[in-house]
């Protein structure tokens, strides 16, 4: 048939190809099909063929529920955005988590277009669809719509829609408590102060005692959410007890909660009630059985230091938390000491030099020796921090001595995270102190057995030529590899032109012609292949960058090497010999 | 329950409802696929679905109409859940036989059962869809110089076809047979079980599972206990219990800590180790435990009894029943043809009242806990009395006593291939599946 | 087919992807060519890394090449077993082959006991095909291309390396260069013998618990060596927990390249670096910290917090 022949007319087809992928890759063209048909058809025709089309598989939903996002303008702009509403909630309602949740998702940026005036017609209208579910599939589904629709209603709908959500709270399925609780905290942002205290107070200290420990780890939330909206005053007298009790509670789940939202209470509240209440419950949460709890308390210190004033700082940090903190750090629990690791470097700033000498560097130095070497990358991947609170002399004397001793970590991904760490060592020493202390290190890990490892610390050489400059490069760094060079290993030659690859085009030309081509070239006459063709590769790097009166040098080297024995060696040669043309 | 005028508790009756599965004779030889080795209704008990050995699953829904027994079933669905595989890494079978079933509550028109083998499990989605169809083409557009483009129309037909799939597969995260899986009531977590080893799991993510239980010893020589069967508390979602082959109950709650190596609670009879035969050990380990519906009470099967416990008191169970005590003087035989290491299930009433134990020769036993009344009845075709096909009580002789009326069957003559080991009460009628080798048996009060 | 496209199914494969079934077919083609004309005793010069068992295990493959070095750079000798009991062995033979195939003077690659037919069917590398290309066709394919594989290597005359071990019907290298390779793995004889053998503590032949070769003791090597000048035999085919073990007075070594072997062994894997002087040294590795396959953990997962 000739109309069969029209592209749109095939990929309608194609929506309902047997094969799963042509329907997935047809609904990712939608809105091509939308633009032929125009706006009144797609509302018409393509819209209720898709909501009919619905009960197929899970990724095709997914894949409309995903399209439909842009569809506003495909159906008549925001008069009409109204209609994508109902294949969406039929979405809603599915049993996949995924589904359902990318459809709220799109209802959700479907309804941000609209007006208020229409969000409150339309989505309300479709929440108190979803709320009334007989499956609590709909009903969950229903709560990812109320802090939008919220928002943007009146007074009158604004009472509604929070009875509806009260009732959502106290469904009987725990999974509709869930997301009711996950979806009140906005809810509870948006209204006034009063309403707050007297209507959602209420709901929040009734999810705290729900049965379910998910629904009073997610109420803990609401709870922090309510201290944004009431008074100081009523946070204190009524909230603040509430988060007081849910830090005791039963299950480590409620009270890993409480230290979740320790940074949030310090935002909302005033320091005369972070240092009276706050501070406690940070301890009791640091002090916790249960070692996630710990760790998540732990993590929390560094936001919490950072909030407080100088003077606070010396109170709370230093007397009541910091003891705490040591405990951390040999805890039995390696996670907990994992989270204590990554928070402690970051204290420096917080504290100053001379505390951070005193109280934290100690800590550190332990973590840098723990047993497990998880603890140890992550207090290394956050050295810097450390590094800039107590200046280049401590960093020398104290941190670099631990360094070189992990150098030689049996573990070669703790040697590569120190070596991930060298540029910014780099910057804090200044290159005397780094060429005494480290670059000896440097080139030992050019020498490691794990292959990664030498390529990680060739790859941080640029870097370094970047931070010590020039003179450096050409009186400190060129010299040391032209003796590598000339070592007798084979891994040492095959690494010098590895190095020599990865700085070339940081080293000045007339270095390069006088220094590192007469090593390349005296290595392209080695006796191993895998030597020669890494000469044929470097001097394709280095024809570009060498003096002009080297280049004769260059090419004839790579005419000779192209004429080599091994296959590889005359393939590479003649590669970078076109690269030359 | 009702009570007679002289007061005494009404005896307890069963009447015979269907069977489903092929007649047997004596020495017909089965084929082991058709075995049943799982029963369980869904929680409305609207549904019940059974698994057997050769890994198929077989849906049943309950009579709506009008006409019939309100305790009749007919077939709804059956599926392959599972297929023998080679585990390369081990370099052994992987039988098909499913090992539990558990149905998810419904959150729409779809249901979801969680089957298990030793090693798999798979969450299966069932649902009906209605066949839609397209209807009649518009005529095109004649004379136009673009065809117009046709969107097509849908039409639902009155057909429905029920289609199973496997949604979710939680595999290789068990190293031992798992024995047991329970959903969670907060419905986003279950746990399975195997001989060392519970794992937790989050429904939708299937590459990340969370060991709460291990029981492993650095050194297997140490081994001295191994899990049997384990499930979640009815209502709260950090409490499961798991039993073990020393007969201990152990109860975890998964507030206190996350990892719950260490129990919150133990039940546990002390036995005197003067009294300790050589069979105690075996009798008394625990093949399955299961909560009451309310979640007060926890009931233990070991090979010869039904204990009660009292969540609250760890230390003795408040009520036990025997099963087939005439079987003691037969344990040595019962050792050399491994009868003895066969798994009974557990089963309660829907209401906690009542509990139900299987034995051997098709006989179960049913009892009412208040008054301890105990009946003994044969899941047989014969077995039935009257138009109300009333079961008749079975009493079984031993010593020289001989049989006189159909209805009695001597100890000597129990058919030990015949078990009733899988079986399930509706959550909220008298009615009760089970399965007795091949047959599916219902029977109601 | 050009190199081109040799380094575009090397990036796929890198990813643990398969590449197309036609794609396979023509690799495998182009593998034939280049095996084919490979020596029974395949000559090898050093510097080399020679490397035993992966079976599958693709991503400690890859971690591998993390410790030894990228190819061309570093030389390799894979000693057989490259398919069954690891969950990716389609995508770890084809990634062997096509380095063979775009490197073929810097690898080389031996057969195993496992490069079989027979044990493949057994073993996992045929129901993965199916698995993963709906087809036994690209088993087929693969196992043909088996036959092909040299079974022994040389290294610059000194150390010999295959999979398995000595067999009584070998007594010289020449033996093993007379042998018709070309064909599934016999049941018994000497090409099946070079790839299932084990040393062993007892001195003499003996029979072999597997059912295939034999069992060889210190005696034996020590002749063996002896009679054809060589310094060493570097062999694979057994677990050994250190990756890498020696025996019969080092006049044998074993390596294993598959860390924690069917994901559950706990052993370490080695390999071993000779350099242009035939100086050893053996880096020993763990599993990649990440992989595809399942985790089972006993620390708290985000999901449940």
């Amino acid at each position: 048939m000739a109309e069969d022949l029209n592209p749109i007319q095939i990929l309608i087809e194609e929506l309902q190809d047997e094969d799963l992928q042509l329907r997935v890759n047809a609904i990712r063209r939608l809105s091509t099909i939308a633009l032929a048909l125009g706006e009144e058809r797609t509302r018409n025709e393509l819209l209720p063929f898709l909501k009919d089309n619905l009960q197929e598989e899970d990724e095709i939903r997914l894949a409309v529920a995903e399209e439909l996002a842009d569809f506003v303008p495909l159906v008549g702009g925001i008069k009409h955005a109204h209609t994508l509403l109902f294949p969406l909630q039929a979405m809603a309602a599915v049993d996949e988590v995924v589904v359902r949740e990318k459809a709220v998702e799109t209802m959700v940026k479907v309804a941000e277009q609209l007006p208020p005036v229409e969000i409150e017609k339309y989505l309300v209208h479709t929440i108190n669809n979803l709320a009334t579910g007989d499956f609590f599939a709909s009903r969950c589904s229903a709560c990812g719509l109320f802090p939008l629709a919220y928002r943007n209603s009146s007074g009158g709908t604004k009472a509604e829609l929070r009875a509806m959500i009260t009732k959502l709270c106290t469904d009987e399925t725990p999974m509709v408590r869930r997301a009711a609780a996950t979806h009140l905290p906005p809810v509870i942002e948006a209204s006034d102060a009063a309403t707050a205290k007297g209507e959602l107070l209420p709901v929040v200290a009734r999810q705290l005692n729900d049965d379910h420990d998910t629904v009073r780890q997610l109420a803990v939330k609401g709870a922090a959410a309510l201290v944004k909206v009431v008074s100081t005053d009523d946070a204190v007298a009524q909230v603040i007890p509430l988060i007081n009790d849910a830090s005791k509670d039963p299950s480590w789940k409620v009270r890993k909660a409480v230290a979740d939202i320790i940074p949030d209470l310090q935002q909302s509240l005033p320091p005369a009630v972070i240092k009276t209440d706050i501070v406690f419950t940070l301890l009791r949460v640091m002090k916790d059985q249960e070692a996630d709890v710990r760790s998540c308390a732990a993590g929390k210190l560094a936001t919490f230091g950072e909030k407080l004033t100088p003077a606070e700082r010396e109170t709370l940090i230093m007397t009541n938390l910091l003891p705490q903190v040591s405990e951390l750090c040999s805890d039995s629990n390696q996670y907990v000491r994992m989270a204590v690791a990554t928070v402690l470097p970051t204290l420096g700033p917080v504290l100053g030099k001379a505390k951070t000498l005193e109280q934290i560097v100690p800590l550190f130095i332990k973590l840098l020796r723990d047993e497990f070497s998880d603890v140890r990358l992550n207090v290394i991947s956050k050295m810097e921090a450390l590094q800039k609170t107590i200046g280049a002399d401590q960093v020398a004397n104290v941190i670099v001595p631990e360094l070189v001793a992990m150098s030689e970590d049996p573990q070669w991904r703790v040697r590569l995270a120190i070596i991930e760490q060298l540029p910014s060592f780099a910057r804090i020493l200044g290159s005397s102190k780094f060429d005494s202390r480290l670059l000896p290190v440097c080139m030992r890990w050019l020498m490691d057995s794990v292959y990664a490892v030498r390529v990680a610390v060739i790859a941080q050489f640029p870097a370094l030529i970047d931070v010590f400059g020039a003179s450096w490069t050409k009186s400190t760094l060129i010299p040391q590899i032209v003796t590598l060079g000339s070592e007798n290993a084979y891994l040492a030659r095959l690494t010098t032109l590895f190095v020599i690859n990865a700085i070339a085009e940081k080293v000045a030309p007339e270095v390069l012609t006088k220094h590192v081509l007469p090593v390349v070239t005296k290595l392209a006459k080695d006796k191993v292949p895998n030597v020669r063709f890494n000469c044929a590769r470097t001097l394709g790097v280095l024809a570009k960058r060498v003096k002009r009166w080297a280049s004769p040098t260059v090419k004839s080297c790579l005419d000779s090497l192209k004429g080599d024995e091994d296959e590889d060696v005359k393939l590479f040669a003649k590669e970078s010999l076109a690269s030359l043309s | 329950m009702a009570a007679r005028v002289d007061g005494l508790p009404e005896p307890l009756v069963w009447n015979f409802s269907q069977v489903f599965g092929d007649r047997v004779e004596e020495d017909d030889e089965i084929a082991d696929a058709d075995i049943i080795s799982a029963v369980q209704f869904s929680h409305s008990g609207e549904y019940l679905a059974t698994g057997d050995r050769g890994g198929r699953v077989v849906l049943f829904e309950r009579n709506q109409s009008d006409v019939g027994s309100p305790a009749e079933y007919r077939f709804y669905t059956e599926f392959q859940s599972h297929e023998a595989e080679f585990d390369y890494l081990k370099s052994m079978e992987i039988e098909e036989k499913i090992n539990q079933i558990q149905w998810l509550k419904r959150c729409n028109h779809a249901h979801f059962l969680l089957t298990t083998n030793d090693k798999t499990v798979k969450l299966w989605k069932v649902r009906e869809r209605a066949v839609r169809v397209e209807t009649e083409h518009a005529p095109a557009q004649i004379g136009k110089a673009a065809p117009e483009i046709r969107v097509p129309q849908l039409l639902t037909t009155q057909e429905v076809e029920i289609d199973a799939r496997a949604k979710r597969i939680y595999a290789n995260a068990h190293t031992y047979h798992i024995n047991s899986i329970s959903v969670n009531s907060d419905e986003e977590t279950f746990l399975s079980a195997d001989d060392l080893r519970i794992n937790l799991w989050n429904l939708s993510i299937t590459d990340q599972s969370f060991n709460i239980v291990d029981m492993k010893p650095e050194n297997m020589d140490d081994l001295t206990e191994v899990i049997t069967c384990a499930e979640f508390h009815p209502q709260e979602c950090n409490v499961f219990i798991y039993g073990s082959s020393r007969g201990i109950i152990k109860m975890a709650d998964m507030r206190q800590a996350a990892l719950c190596d260490s129990h919150a609670k133990q039940f546990e009879i002390t036995v005197d180790e003067a009294n300790k035969g050589f069979f105690s050990e075996i009798l008394s380990s625990i093949a399955d435990v299961k909560f009451s519906p309310d979640g007060k009470y926890i009931m233990s099967r070991d090979y010869l009894t039904l204990k009660i416990w009292d969540v609250a008191m760890e230390s003795r169970p408040v009520q036990e029943f025997s099963l087939h005590d005439f079987l003691k003087p037969k344990l040595c035989d019962l050792y050399e043809n491994d009868c003895i290491f066969d798994k009974f299930e557990a089963v309660w009433s829907g209401d906690g009242r009542s509990v139900m134990g299987g034995s051997y020769s098709n006989l179960f036993h049913v009892f009412e806990r208040e008054s301890g009344q105990d009946v003994l009845l044969q899941a047989s075709r014969d077995a039935i009395e009257g138009p109300t096909h009333v079961l008749s009580p079975i009493t079984v002789l031993t010593g020289a006593e001989q049989p006189r009326s159909r209805y009695d069957l001597h100890a000597d003559q129990i058919n030990l291939n015949q078990k009733i080991m899988h079986a399930d009460w509706h959550p909220n009628r008298n009615i009760m599946a089970l399965a007795a080798v091949n047959n599916l048996y219902l029977f109601r009060q | 087919m050009s190199r081109k496209d040799v380094d575009r199914w090397l990036e796929t494969l890198k990813q643990c992807k398969t590449i197309p079934e036609s794609d396979v077919f023509a690799l495998c083609d182009m593998a034939a060519e280049i095996l084919s004309k490979e020596s029974n005793v395949q000559p090898m010069s050093c510097p080399v890394t020679v490397c035993g068992d992966v079976h599958g295990q693709f991503h400690d493959l890859i971690e591998l090449f993390r410790i030894g070095g990228d190819l061309p750079d570093t030389n390799y000798l894979f000693m057989g077993d490259y398919v069954d009991r690891g969950y990716y062995s389609v995508e770890t033979v084809t990634y062997l082959v096509a380095l063979k195939v775009r490197f073929p003077e810097r690898i080389t690659i031996l057969r195993g006991n496992h490069e079989s037919r027979q044990i493949t069917q057994v073993y996992g590398f045929y129901d993965e095909c199916l698995r993963k290309y709906g087809t036994a066709d690209v088993w087929t394919k693969f196992t043909t291309l088996f036959d092909y594989f040299p079974l022994t290597a040389l290294v610059e005359n000194k150390i010999f390396c295959l999979h398995g071990g000595l067999s009584p019907n070998v007594d010289t290298l020449d033996n093993i260069r007379v042998l018709d390779r070309h064909q599934e793995v016999p049941h018994e004889g000497p090409m099946c013998d070079l790839l299932w053998s084990d040393p062993d503590d007892r001195v003499g032949w003996g029979i072999s618990p597997r059912g295939a070769g034999y069992t060889f003791g210190k005696d034996i090597s020590e002749a063996f060596n002896q009679k054809n000048d060589l310094q060493l035999i570097a062999r694979a085919h057994q677990l050994v927990v250190e990756g890498f073990n020696w025996s019969h007075d080092k006049n044998v070594v074993t390596i294993f390249s598959a860390p924690n072997y069917c994901y559950r062994c706990g052993n370490q894997a080695a390999i071993m670096e000779l350099d242009d002087n035939l100086n050893y040294v053996f880096l020993q590795f763990e599993p990649a910290p990440r992989r595809g396959e399942l985790q089972v953990t006993r620390k708290t997962p985000d999901y449940f917090l």
